[in-house]
């Protein structure tokens, strides 16, 4: 543990770690800066392109990206009222008010600051609780396994934020796209229609990219004009940034209590940083003596929602490593960049690959605090970067898109599967139904086949195993509150329900 | 409502069909003169994995030895079954080899014919080899094949799959020591160690290399078995099947093998000429160091000898494809 710790830690004075931190932080800040693309373009846009990397160096890069993106998206919340990532939506309350009063750089200086400490404290508490789930990974058996995948799926389906049938859907379909290909388990091929392409079933890594970037982009296009939507970029001086980031220690509590909730929140599959964003930032104003002041332009506001949206990151890697259970998008991507790079998920990391938890750990750390310089040195000039027209921005990520996904094996139908995701994603996105939920169905739908056949296996067909177990018990309890949580909230007549009736 | 802007979308299909076309022909050519263009090395699992790390160390001392580029190219897809195809119908002109794991891809052949004829490759010759063992938790109450004969129909093994080469050996064995089994699949690397400390099954199979060796030779797990004739060097304490009265589960035929094979009807100057290079390339110290490193062992054989060991496996994998048949399709 501690040996894997100093390795890393040592690793890091290594030019090829620093150019990596360097390269993930880039990305990260300049895709979290501009609205819309984030760190889940980012990670897939590079994935191809570290195929053949020490995945050590590779995993820095997805580290950084990581740990800066949503940092970088609070620089088009507060300046120009766009938030970078859905995680900066709280931001932009309170952000973009401080901008019209002449405020942006004092700002820009709180949301990096809180972002940068609130990042630290969860990989903190990532890094401590790492013993612990070693453990954790032996409690677990395949039926109690299976039941946390159910419950991943589940929470993921009614996180959505939009119609949940559509949501079920797209799940059920992702978890039917996980089938296709050889079975290892049965030993029977699956919807192959005889294709030597879908032996192994559909590739991840051009899934997502047609899925994330291209269909993305194909929304952009479409709508052309510039990213950021009629905006001036008003900063201040660099003594109201510096104000902005020393004046977050006056916010103490506030801190603390947003970084709680990003850790916790983002341990729970599909909750996510907008969860966090929103719980902290409400959390802050009802908690406080001037609640009035939330929204007007208030610093405590932007300490709440950015210390929070970025404490996400380490609640969100603890199931990813020790499960392999992805919570979000950037997770799925860091998921299929493990399988790029032979990594294994669960005991085989922790065990034997400490190495590579160690590096995504420091490399978030590390570009967290590069971000935090660059967001305070350079924030109003990346802000910019939104205001550059679409139709410039598009060819150049659809042509790289496109050739990363040929470099991985050479395929040119992988180069077609992502151009056909792409086209499905973008309909999907405009019919609302969600995209992370079926991509998140794919990722588990194999696991959750894999860890119920053992299961019976292991019972010799006894379904009772299901059922017996006390972790099995639990997270049943969990499914059926949940499931019923939401049911009762689809059933209560809303206010504007009642209203219209 | 307006879908999209119909002249920026087609703007973008022509950038992506521009990726498209530049995409592929930004990768890969070939030449006309032995050796006067790039070799192929095709690797059909992934990058990063023990097969395709020492495909690239000793394509890197071939292609100085060569004086060209030994480019290794990853063809993953069915379990290596992809690059299996692709060299066996690649032109025969040496510009394309490929490493095999053996003899799970001449079970995989045989179990779900695709057309390939290995005993037909033209062999080069064997790259390395990995010991296979059988192993459990510290604590089980197993220690001797009678053992774990006496224990009834209890005995589960963590197996990846139900056609792979664990799967393959698991059946023989069974067999062999009159041992009624349950397979438990879908276990890899360090999750078989978890599942037999959790206690998902009793007894799990593996190459004693790497991460499986160094589980092994910790505290918490015990090898009962190794699949050879002679002690195996890092476990000197575990008998083999041959010391254990079953020599016909020995002799490494259970063993993985990383061979590596040119397409059928290859110029036997040309065949030379690589196994010539390959060779050299295995005796040297870095490459070896290298393939250590990756918890395999180098082992050379010739062309002939590489040849007779393949058809030492698909006869071995021919004698038991039924029984490997029956057991998969009962459970």
């Amino acid at each position: 543990m501690f040996e894997a710790m100093i390795a890393g830690l040592t690793n890091m004075g290594d030019p090829a770690i620093i150019a990596a931190i360097c390269l993930g932080t880039l990305l990260g800040v300049v895709f979290g800066v501009i609205p819309g693309l984030g760190s889940v373009i980012a990670m897939t846009l590079i994935m191809p392109f570290t195929f053949g990397w020490d995945p050590i160096v590779a995993m820095y890069v997805f580290a950084g990206i990581i740990g800066t993106a949503s940092t970088g998206g609070a620089v088009p919340a507060i300046l120009l009222n766009t938030p970078g990532t859905i995680a900066n939506v709280c931001t932009t309350f309170d952000g973009f008010p401080m901008t019209r009063r002449g405020e942006g750089g004092r700002a820009i200086g709180l949301a990096a600051t809180a972002s940068g400490l609130g990042t630290l404290f969860s990989i903190v508490v990532l890094a401590a609780l790492l013993p612990v789930a070693k453990l954790l990974i032996l409690w677990f058996t395949p039926p109690d396994f299976f039941w946390m995948v159910i419950l991943g799926l589940i929470a993921v389906t009614f996180a959505s934020r939009q119609n949940m049938i559509k949501g079920l859907a797209a799940g059920g379909v992702g978890i039917l796209i996980s089938l296709i290909g050889f079975s290892s388990v049965f030993g029977v091929r699956r919807y192959t229609l005889g294709s030597e392409y879908l032996w192994d079933g559909i590739e991840i890594v051009p899934l997502v990219i047609g899925f994330f970037a291209l269909s993305e982009l194909m929304v952009y296009t479409s709508r052309g004009g510039t990213i950021a939507q009629d905006a001036k970029v008003n900063l201040g001086g660099i003594k109201q940034i510096l104000r902005g980031a020393l004046e977050v220690f006056r916010y103490k509590s506030i801190l603390l209590r947003g970084s709680i909730i990003g850790t916790v929140i983002g341990s729970i599959p599909g909750a996510g940083g907008a969860v966090a964003n929103f719980l902290s930032y409400s959390t802050a104003k009802q908690s406080s003596k001037n609640p009035e002041l939330f929204g007007t332009g208030h610093p405590a506001g932007v300490v709440a929602s950015e210390s929070a949206n970025d404490a996400k990151d380490g609640g969100i890697l603890l199931p990813t490593l020790t499960f392999g259970i992805p919570g979000n998008g950037e997770m799925v991507i860091l998921m299929a960049a493990f399988i790029l790079h032979g990594i294994q998920p669960g005991r085989d990391l922790l065990v034997n690959r400490l190495d590579i938890v160690w590096a995504i750990i420091l490399g978030v750390i590390g570009a967290q605090i590069l971000t935090t310089i660059v967001i305070l040195a350079g924030g109003a000039w990346l802000a910019k970067i939104s205001l550059v027209p679409v139709k410039y921005i598009a060819p150049f990520v659809a042509i790289l898109s496109l050739i990363g996904v040929y470099a991985v094996r050479s395929n040119i139908w992988d180069v077609l599967l992502a151009i056909f995701a792409a086209l499905v994603g973008f309909f999907m996105r405009k019919a609302g139904f969600p995209l992370i939920t079926l991509i998140i169905g794919f990722v588990l739908g194999h696991l959750a086949e894999e860890k119920f056949t053992q299961s019976l296996q292991i019972s010799q067909g006894d379904y009772a195993i299901f059922f017996t177990r006390p972790v099995s018990i639990i997270l049943l309890i969990a499914i059926v509150f949940m499931l019923g949580w939401s049911l009762y909230k689809s059933a209560k007549p809303t206010k504007a329900n009642l209203e219209s009736s | 409502m307006r879908l999209f802007g119909v002249k920026n979308f087609v703007r973008l299909a022509a950038v992506m069909v521009l990726a498209t076309t530049l995409s592929v022909f930004t990768v890969g050519c070939s030449g006309d003169d032995y050796p006067s263009s790039d070799i192929e090395w095709y690797v059909g699992f992934s990058a990063g994995g023990g097969f395709d790390t020492a495909s690239r160390i000793i394509a890197e001392e071939m292609s100085s030895d060569l004086g060209t580029n030994v480019v290794v190219r990853n063809l993953a897809g069915g379990g290596g079954r992809r690059a299996a195809q692709e060299i066996h119908k690649a032109p025969a002109d040496g510009y394309a080899i490929s490493i095999m794991n053996m003899p799970n891809q001449i079970l995989a052949e045989k179990i779900d014919p695709q057309g390939v004829d290995f005993n037909n490759l033209s062999w080069i010759g064997r790259a390395v080899i990995q010991t296979y063992g059988l192993y459990t938790a510290a604590d089980s109450k197993f220690n001797t094949p009678a053992e774990v004969a006496a224990a009834g129909d209890d005995i589960r093994f963590c197996l990846s799959g139900l056609s792979g080469h664990s799967f393959l050996v698991a059946s023989v064995t069974t067999e062999v020591m009159k041992i009624a089994w349950n397979p438990v699949t879908g276990y890899k690397g360090a999750e078989t160690q978890a599942g037999l400390l959790r206690g998902d099954c009793e007894l799990a199979l593996g190459p004693m290399a790497g991460s499986t060796l160094s589980a092994v030779q910790s505290p918490d797990f015990k090898a009962l078995w190794i699949y050879e004739d002679e002690r195996f060097a890092p476990l000197p304490d575990v008998p083999t099947v041959k010391e254990l009265g079953f020599p016909q589960l020995g002799g490494g035929k259970f063993a993985n093998n990383g061979l590596v094979a040119a397409p059928p009807g290859t110029p036997a100057d040309i065949v030379e000429k690589l196994s010539a290079s390959f060779d050299k390339a295995l005796q040297n110290s870095d490459v070896i160091a290298g393939i250590n490193k990756k918890g395999m062992a180098v082992s050379r054989l010739s062309p002939s000898e590489t040849s007779s060991v393949v058809d030492g496996m698909s006869g071995i994998v021919s004698e038991y494809l039924e029984l490997v048949r029956a057991k998969s399709q009962s459970r």
